[in-house]
């Protein structure tokens, strides 16, 4: 079932992790698998008013591939693909068109708990949650 | 029944005029005064109140007027007395209808009905120095907007190649319609252009093809239901019989797939002079899919009884053609019956009118009426109307005809196999959209495969098969009606709403880009047909917003995505999500939003628009909406006071966030 995640500021976020990411051996036990966006906070807390919703699924592989589907306000899935690596703490990636992420992330994990902080500034967190990816998703986009 | 088939036509004008003004002294004050004044007075009151002029194109025996407010029997008598047959209500009753029916003034309308066309004018005259009086109306006759040529074809009994190869429906020509999936076949014509077509393959393979709850009404010629391609989607009215009596009662003699609004019986084909014109329309919009023969219709179905319905509301009769009160009967037919939308090929000579105000004050104020009535009439579980879609005219003039010049109808310019504009299309002020019309003369021309190939009748005396070709903004025309069912089928699938005003605004928004190839491409023809402007400069921005693509009319009923800003920069946003590639061309008129939106972004100055590019300067995360104005075809609005093109707008949020990446991915 497709969860929707308002665009609210965030309550809390969880407040320790236990794996950050590290050595190549820590990459796919701390982001492979799949995972749903669940919480969004912004460092300028204030500004966040919108009520858009945002559906967020991204399934990282152990190949250091990725599969991200999104549906940003109405509209269908998007899928995008493309690859990710891990060093030094930091998540990056590069898109299947040669466009980097917006920006890489400080990525802790707590159980199925996956928190990717924007990095250097650190003004936004995201918080996914170990899912499955529902088929009608993959399918439909 | 409010007519006055009993009343006396042999009296003379004094006692005409007695009569009249007892008749009138309740309800009507008749300015019957003798002297200069009323003179003056009977004067102004002709050109105020008598919209058009009596010539060869309007009818001798009849004349319609419409009244301040519902008239009494004294009123209609007196009206008798001036030498009447018959005044009548031009619509037929619709029990449950007369509230919506009163908002639009369709039961003041009246029909005159005449013994000889002498007195026409006379009482044309006399009626208008009643005060009741609005309007009055001679009877204009309408002409098709096609020249009826058509050419045969024979569909083959097995699959033509291209049509294997896409093993979507089983029908053996679809190949040959290139209107539907041009893959650039210069058998087609020499400059055929590849992607030149509406894009609905995929919206057949993957989402719809049509819902039988949608009815198309096509306004034209009889539709001939009987054809093996057509005859699984015609509407069909289950309380009638086909026994030459109005078996149901609505006033209709075996109206069972429509209604022959000429003749005043069942949908005919056969006259002498019938075209088949109809019937290809019909095709385009719904031939039945997936049944193994012939053609495919664009809201046709999968063969499993899902393709929309088309009711025909004829208009035209073999010599015989309608007139405003024909027309506007059927387009009422069609609103009382269950069609969500009329498909009309026909209308004025461009440049009859050049304004809404035009063509209601001086002609069409009975069909205005009508088609405002069908527009606000919801027939179905997506709208909270109708949509009324027209053909543009095939004069080749730099303006739409009306109909489909008024500001609130879509009118459908038409481009060929090349993706150009046809040379015989009307373009400029007034076309909103345009859409595959076919072509002649385009080389190599050895046969008439770029024209537009679909259901025919071969009963007449102008065809000899049941599948042809013919061209013309009348072929465009139901291009753009059976996209618009099958969206419709797709919102109801999704359980989507909309108004009429937002629907519309998505077709506008659902086009591909038709002027890059106007500045590089030229005509490729074997004759010069020596029509239009010469230059494809000329059509720059003249042909609406640009060609209709079913797929993404589907897209943009599933929703608008957001777009994607960052903070603290000022940005250029890509409206390409929102108008598709016909963003960079269209003229914008304004970005709204709200104040609250903006204080909680930060706005650091007013969005604005610039080749197509919307341009934000955020200062804080967040996500504000925002509402895109702009003019569905054309630099000006259309209106009361010009034609021109159909406001219309997309709204879309977009989401704020400290970093962005290049392609709006989220991360």
């Amino acid at each position: 079932m497709i969860k929707k995640l308002a665009m609210t500021v965030a309550v809390a976020v969880a407040a320790a992790f236990a794996v950050a990411c590290g050595s190549k051996e820590d990459k796919a036990a701390i982001v492979t698998g799949e995972w749903e966006l669940v919480d969004v906070e912004f460092a300028t807390k204030s500004a966040v008013v919108g009520s858009e919703t945002v559906f967020v699924y991204i399934n990282f592989d152990a190949k250091g591939t990725f599969a991200m589907y999104q549906k940003l306000g109405e509209g269908r899935f998007r899928k995008f693909t493309g690859t990710w690596s891990c060093s030094n703490g930091l998540l990056n990636g590069t898109y299947s068109d040669g466009k980097n992420w917006g920006c890489p992330y400080k990525v802790s994990r707590d159980g199925d708990t996956l928190v990717m902080v924007s990095s250097p500034d650190g003004k936004d967190s995201y918080t996914y949650r170990k899912c499955t990816i529902p088929e009608e998703v993959k399918k439909n986009s | 029944m409010l007519g006055c088939g009993f009343c006396r036509i042999d009296f003379n004008m004094k006692n005409k005029y007695l009569m009249i003004a007892a008749a009138l002294a309740v309800s009507c004050t008749a300015e019957l005064d003798t002297g200069t004044d009323a003179v003056r007075e009977a004067s102004l009151a002709l050109s105020r109140k008598v919209v058009n002029t009596k010539s060869r194109q309007t009818a001798d025996d009849e004349f319609l007027l419409k009244f301040d407010k519902a008239p009494g029997a004294e009123l209609l008598d007196s009206i008798c007395a001036m030498g009447a047959v018959s005044v009548k209500p031009v619509f037929l009753p619709m029990p449950g209808k007369e509230a919506l029916r009163a908002k639009f003034g369709l039961d003041r309308w009246y029909s005159v009905k005449l013994d000889n066309a002498e007195s026409l004018e006379r009482i044309v005259r006399e009626c208008a120095v009643l005060s009741c009086v609005r309007t009055i109306e001679y009877s204009q006759m309408y002409r098709k907007a096609s020249d009826e040529v058509s050419h045969p074809y024979y569909p083959s009994n097995s699959i033509s190649l291209a049509a294997a190869s896409d093993k979507i429906f089983n029908d053996p020509s679809l190949g040959d319609q290139w209107h539907y999936a041009n893959n650039g076949d210069p058998s087609v014509a020499r400059s055929a252009y590849k992607g030149a077509d509406i894009n609905v393959k995929d919206v057949w393979r993957t989402l719809t093809a049509g819902d039988n709850s949608i009815v198309v009404a096509v306004v034209d010629e009889g539709v001939k239901y009987t054809h093996p391609d057509l005859a699984a989607n015609m509407w069909t009215n289950p309380e009638e019989s086909a026994d030459g009596t109005d078996t149901d009662g609505n006033g209709y003699v075996d109206d069972i797939h429509g209604y022959n609004f000429i003749s005043k019986g069942p949908v005919a084909w056969t006259a002498e002079g019938n075209s088949g014109h109809g019937t290809h329309c019909a095709g385009t919009i719904a031939a039945v899919n997936n049944n193994g023969q012939g053609v495919c219709g664009i809201a046709g179905g999968t063969g499993k009884g899902d393709g929309v319905r088309i009711m025909s509301c004829q208009i035209f009769d073999g010599e015989l053609r309608g007139n405003s009160r024909t027309i506007a009967e059927a387009i009422t037919y069609a609103a009382d019956n269950g069609a969500s939308i009329i498909s009309c090929s026909f209308g004025y000579n461009a440049g009859d009118f050049f304004s809404d105000t035009d063509y209601i004050n001086y002609n069409g104020s009975l069909e205005s009426d009508a088609i405002h009535y069908f527009e606000a009439t919801r027939n179905n579980d997506v709208l909270d109307g109708g949509i009324a879609i027209f053909a543009a005219g095939n004069e080749a003039k730099p303006y739409c005809a009306c109909p489909g010049a008024l500001s609130d109808v879509i009118s459908v310019s038409a481009f060929g196999p090349d993706y150009l504009p046809a040379y015989y299309t009307n373009y400029g002020p007034g076309c909103n959209i345009t859409a595959p019309g076919g072509e002649a003369l385009l080389a190599p021309w050895t046969s008439y495969k770029s024209e537009v190939l679909s259901t025919l009748v071969s009963e007449t005396s102008k065809g000899s098969a049941d599948y042809g070709y013919m061209q013309g903004t009348s072929m465009a025309c139901p291009h753009v009606s059976g996209i618009v069912a099958l969206g419709l089928s797709y919102a109801k699938k999704l359980g989507k709403t909309f108004t009429v005003s937002e629907f519309k605004n998505l077709l506008l928004a659902s086009t591909n880009d038709f002027e890059s190839r106007l500045s590089y491409a030229t005509k490729d023809y074997v004759s010069d047909p020596g029509e239009g402007p010469g230059s494809m400069e000329a059509y720059r921005k003249q042909m609406g917003t640009g060609a209709v693509d079913a797929w993404k009319l589907m897209m943009n009923i599933e929703g608008t995505p957001c777009l994607t800003a960052e903070t603290g920069r000022n940005q250029w946003l890509d409206l390409s999500s929102l108008f598709w590639t016909s963003s960079i061309n269209l003229k914008y008129i304004d970005v709204e939003y709200s104040e609250d939106d903006a204080r909680a972004v930060g706005l650091e100055e007013k969005p604005y628009i610039e080749f197509g590019r919307l341009y934000v300067h955020p200062t804080k995360c967040g996500s504000i909406k925002v509402k895109i104005n702009a003019i569905g075809g054309g630099e000006t609005l259309g209106g009361e006071t010009s034609i021109g093109g159909m406001a219309f707008s997309r709204t879309c949020s977009i989401i704020v966030r400290s970093h962005k990446s290049g392609n709006g991915g989220w991360l």
